[in-house]
């Protein structure tokens, strides 16, 4: 009997899992034969007609024309990706949009130094407005047509067709993807055609400017592969890398070591490698990522010479770990390099829907008492600098801001004006009912509790009763999100095109789950933000006069101030072995650390002198630490 | 030994019902915690940074937007968090009797090809761990019984609990600043050394190779039990040369090596020898800090990230195996004491 049920367990064990899902390896020989099935049909191609489309051939390359190509990258991974999609969930992560770039291209691409668009699968492009047809005149979206390159080649050497683009589109907006955004963002746009076998074309459904850079900055797909379900999508790449038209791909399946390494190859016969904009880019023949879930050991992995580089975010290490003895000799180069890369802001969050931060006084007086230069000097080893704009990096920001610096004077002042007088018997402020001034602080870092301690002690002697509660970072957001909090403590990433309706529009402030965390509503903000978004176009003009709108968004933010800013950082630090050959300026002007591994490359020369000088522990030149390739641009832009 | 035997089936039938009752608890208690993949999959597009060069992907791509509410209902769906509490449970268990463990969240594989690749890991440390315990605590407990308050004894013992001071994960990174940067002689972690050099290796390349991954996170891991193994073994022989079947041996004219090492030794390791069955428990834990520091993909880690990220399916799939192991554990240890110490009968009264 018990033999019998011993059986019976484990034959159903063998049927279930045999039956609960087709074998991977059967998936994908079946998506291969389908790939193989697909032969589409296009239309004549016409020919280019250059006086009705837009090109870019003004731009200066990113690259360095005395790269050399060859050897190996190495760098690392905190963890190993939970899958190699670029779409579906869990594919929204910091190391598979470094992975991804290398493979996929994108139609258009951005100039760093102007914004301007230039070519990449695309070599051309026009973007035209679409009037209301009912005769007013407004416009309701635009008209995007996109040439592709007739050089654009997929990695099995098939062409890239204006079907691949339109498949991509179709994977996008696809909610059985189970992508958390694209469906959002893409649903923008009605569906695209192809009008021949290089030319596509799409609609917007809503006038906003960024839309011509979304749908010309999507990674493009190959449509044999990628026009399937999403069952087949997200089960057949998993741990599949799609074939793309980029520079990198995976040579073969043990370039893979599941947890521990990563691999891509360049390819010898990339179809852009001897494009105007690809030249002295993509040099390194392999790069490879390991996986190194500590930064402590990634730092010693870099003192020992076992990885390229290393970028360093802590300024204590920064000051006083970073003149070991490979550095000393020159073999290891420590940089700090300062870019226009779009920093994000950093800074407490008001709750301006209730007391006492509903009050302009109170959050002004709060900003004037967060001692950033007491941080910047005690904890920071002055490796910082203030955040005095809401986007700073790039050339968003508006120099007309007030500089709030720490002022515990004038500080009182508006905390009288906004009816904080007197004290009671604990030394704090009080207001008309007597209420003391208490604000509590609920945080998720651990690592935060001693800036916020000496902020604690400032605000004591200002009478204010800041009350730390250090959380699960998990609990912080979701109260932050259903705005549950009087005082948050928020960072956020730059963006490279700013985007301030998600964060400042004041159809979001009542709502939960959005950016707009201190619930900020200002007219004179919803009108410049309608504004923004309907600057159409691509040109430079046009970009002066988008910057023109954020730069007034961002003086009516600071007289509103729903953040007391923090500090941020504006550059790069980096060790590196002393090897490698790099553009004049490191980085391109918005570039950070993700440049190594596409605009340096292995120089021989130096290669050969720092393997000498490790061998036998002779110096090399250390050069200067503090790099600043980009003088500020003096231009303002156009009024608006 | 009918009383013993009934003891030991009635501890083994309650085994089943304790299993249900931990891992419901431990479910219903992650259900509940906030941060789960859907919630995770909306703050990084709250956060979300995107690219930014001449050639890269579009930037500020539904930054700051909320999710749409059906592919929120979808992304539930795949992770399986669509359920009510109870009816999920349910589904889980009967999937668990199947052996389906179901897929990692964060690593997306099967959860049992997670556990597999992970669990020799923390088997190799732990055994290793273990057994080179027993070579050095022993002896040296023994020594130190032997030495009873002699300068040896002191010392050892300011070392030996100098060590148990000493959290693992410290001490890897102290070793391996020391043996693998300043002086390197030890590799900087990892659990051997990168594939492509591993497999150019000879056997006996391999081995050494292994065996110089393997010194510093065993130290580590060894290093906190040393004092209690040790202390144990000392505390526990000299009790029982207190004994009066020690003075009756010494009075019969033993030698003193046979009164130590052929009587008293055998009594003084009951008590280390039966928590075999609790070690067992530990062997399958590993030490995340450890597995962190010294990057090895152990249970751990794995266990540590999981909660972490609230990765649901290897958290109770983790919970299932230390679960079971705590409670056959357990009862290995009672069995390994009743055979031992032939006064200890459960169940039933003493002879």
């Amino acid at each position: 009997m018990r033999s019998f049920l011993l059986m019976s367990v484990a034959l159903a064990t063998v049927a279930t899992v045999a039956g609960a899902q087709e074998d991977t390896g059967a998936l994908i020989a079946r998506l291969e034969e389908k790939a193989k099935a697909y032969a589409p049909a296009f239309p004549e191609t016409q020919p280019l007609d250059a006086t009705k489309w837009q090109t870019n051939d003004t731009y200066t390359p990113s690259g360095d024309p005395r790269a050399v190509k060859g050897g190996r990258l190495i760098q690392t991974w905190e963890s190993y990706p939970p899958t190699l999609r670029t779409d579906g969930p869990d594919s929204s992560l910091v190391q598979l949009r470094d992975l991804h770039a290398l493979v996929y291209e994108t139609l258009v691409g951005i100039d760093p130094d102007t914004l301007a668009t230039m070519p990449s699968l695309a070599t051309h492009w026009q973007s035209t407005p679409i009037a209301n047809p009912g005769g007013d005149g407004k416009i309701t979206g635009e008209e995007f047509l996109f040439r592709i390159s007739d050089k654009a080649r997929w990695a099995d050497g098939s062409e890239v067709t204006a079907d691949d683009v339109v498949a991509t589109w179709e994977h996008m907006v696809s909610e059985d993807r189970k992508d958390p955004t694209n469906p959002l963002v893409f649903n923008e746009y009605t569906k695209p055609e192809a009008l021949d076998k290089l030319t596509v074309r799409v609609r917007t459904k809503t006038v906003n400017w960024r839309l011509f850079l979304y749908f010309g900055g999507m990674k493009i797909f190959p449509a044999k592969y990628i026009r399937i379900t999403g069952d087949e999508y997200l089960n057949g790449y998993q741990w599949r890398l799609m074939m793309g038209s980029g520079p990198y791909h995976l040579a073969k399946p043990t370039d893979m070591v599941e947890q521990e390494s990563f691999t891509v190859t360049r390819r010898k016969d990339w179809w852009g490698a001897n494009e105007r904009w690809a030249v002295g880019t993509n040099n390194f023949d392999e790069i490879r990522w390991i996986v190194v879930r500590d930064r402590d050991l990634e730092f010693e992995k870099i003192k020992k010479g076992e990885i390229d580089y290393h970028l360093i975010s802590k300024a204590q290490r920064w000051v006083e770990e970073c003149e070991f003895d490979a550095v000393k000799k020159g073999h290891i180069l420590k940089r700090k390099i300062f870019t226009d890369n779009p920093q994000g802001i950093q800074g407490f969050a008001f709750n301006m829907r209730k007391p006492p931060f509903d009050d302009q006084r109170v959050r002004l007086a709060f900003a004037h008492l967060f001692n950033r230069e007491k941080l910047i000097d005690k904890l920071f080893f002055n490796q910082y600098d203030f955040i005095d704009t809401y986007f700073p990096g790039g050339p968003w920001g508006s120099s007309k801001n007030p500089k709030i610096r720490y002022n515990p004077e004038l500080a009182a002042k508006l905390l009288d004006a906004a009816g904080w007088k007197g004290r009671d018997k604990d030394g704090w402020l009080v207001n008309a009912k007597g209420e003391p001034f208490k604000v509590t602080l609920e945080y998720g870092q651990e690592a935060f509790t001693r800036i916020f301690t000496v902020i604690k002690e400032d605000l004591k002697l200002a009478g204010i009763d800041l009350q730390l509660s250090l959380m699960d970072w998990r609990e912080v957001y979701k109260k932050v999100n259903e705005r549950q909090f009087t005082l948050a403590f928020q960072s956020y990433s730059g963006l490279l095109y700013p985007n301030p309706r998600t964060s400042w529009s004041k159809e979001l402030a009542d709502q939960p789950q959005n950016n707009n965390v201190p619930g900020l509503k200002n007219d004179r903000i919803e009108q410049l933000l309608e504004r923004y978004d309907s600057l159409l176009g691509v040109d430079e003009g046009v970009w002066r006069r988008r910057t023109a709108v954020i730069r007034k968004i961002d003086e009516i933010l600071f007289e509103e101030m729903p953040y007391a800013l923090g500090w941020q950082g504006g550059y790069t630090r980096v060790l590196y072995k002393n090897k490698f050959g790099h553009p004049p300026t490191y980085f391109s002007r918005l570039g950070d650390g993700s440049n190594i591994a596409s605009l340096w490359w292995i120089d021989p020369e130096l290669e050969a002198k720092y393997n000498d000088a490790v061998k036998n522990n002779t110096d090399l030149p250390r050069g200067e630490t503090d790099q600043r390739p980009f003088p500020k641009k003096d231009e303002e832009p156009s009024k608006e | 030994m009918h009383g013993m035997t009934t003891y030991f089936i009635r501890r083994l039938l309650f085994v089943p019902l304790t299993f249900v009752c931990i891992t419901c608890l431990i479910y219903t208690v992650i259900r509940f915690a906030p941060g789960g993949p859907v919630e995770q999959a909306k703050a990084r597009i709250q956060m979300m940074q995107t690219g930014g060069e001449a050639g890269g992907p579009a930037s500020g791509l539904g930054q700051g937007t909320e999710i749409d509410p059906r592919v929120v209902k979808q992304l539930e769906a795949y992770y399986k968090l669509d359920k009510p509490i109870l009816v999920g449970y349910l589904i889980w268990l009967g999937e668990i009797l199947t052996l389906d463990f179901g897929t990692s969240f964060t690593e997306n594989r099967p959860v049992i090809d997670v556990i597999v690749s992970k669990f020799p890991v923390s088997i190799y440390f732990g055994l290793i761990g273990y057994f080179a315990s027993w070579l050095v605590c022993v002896p040296l407990g023994v020594y130190k019984a032997i030495h009873h308050r002699t300068m040896f004894d002191t010392a050892s013992s300011i070392l030996v609990f100098a060590g148990y001071a000493i959290p693992g994960f410290i001490a890897c990174l102290l070793l391996m600043i020391l043996f693998g940067t300043h002086l390197d002689w030890l590799p900087l972690g990892g659990f051997r050394p990168p594939r492509e050099e591993w497999e150019q290796l000879s056997f006996v390349g391999k081995a050494l190779a292994q065996l110089r991954h393997t010194i510093i996170p065993m130290i580590g891991y060894m290093i906190g039990g040393f004092a209690t193994m040790t202390i144990l073994m000392k505390n526990s022989l000299l009790e029982n040369f207190g004994a009066d079947y020690v003075r009756t041996a010494f009075a019969k004219g033993l030698p003193e090596h046979r009164v130590i090492f052929v009587h008293a030794l055998r009594n003084s390791l009951i008590p280390i020898t039966a928590g075999i069955g609790h070690a067992l428990g530990l062997l399958f834990a590993g030490s995340f800090l450890i597995e962190t520091v010294c990057n090895i993909p152990g249970m751990g880690l794995l266990g540590f990230n999981a909660i972490l990220q609230t990765d649901m399916p290897v958290i109770m799939a983790i919970a299932v195996f230390n679960t079971l192991i705590l409670l056959f554990g357990n009862i290995v240890s009672d069995l390994i004491w009743a055979l031992i110490d032939p006064r200890i009968r459960f169940g039933g009264s003493t002879r």
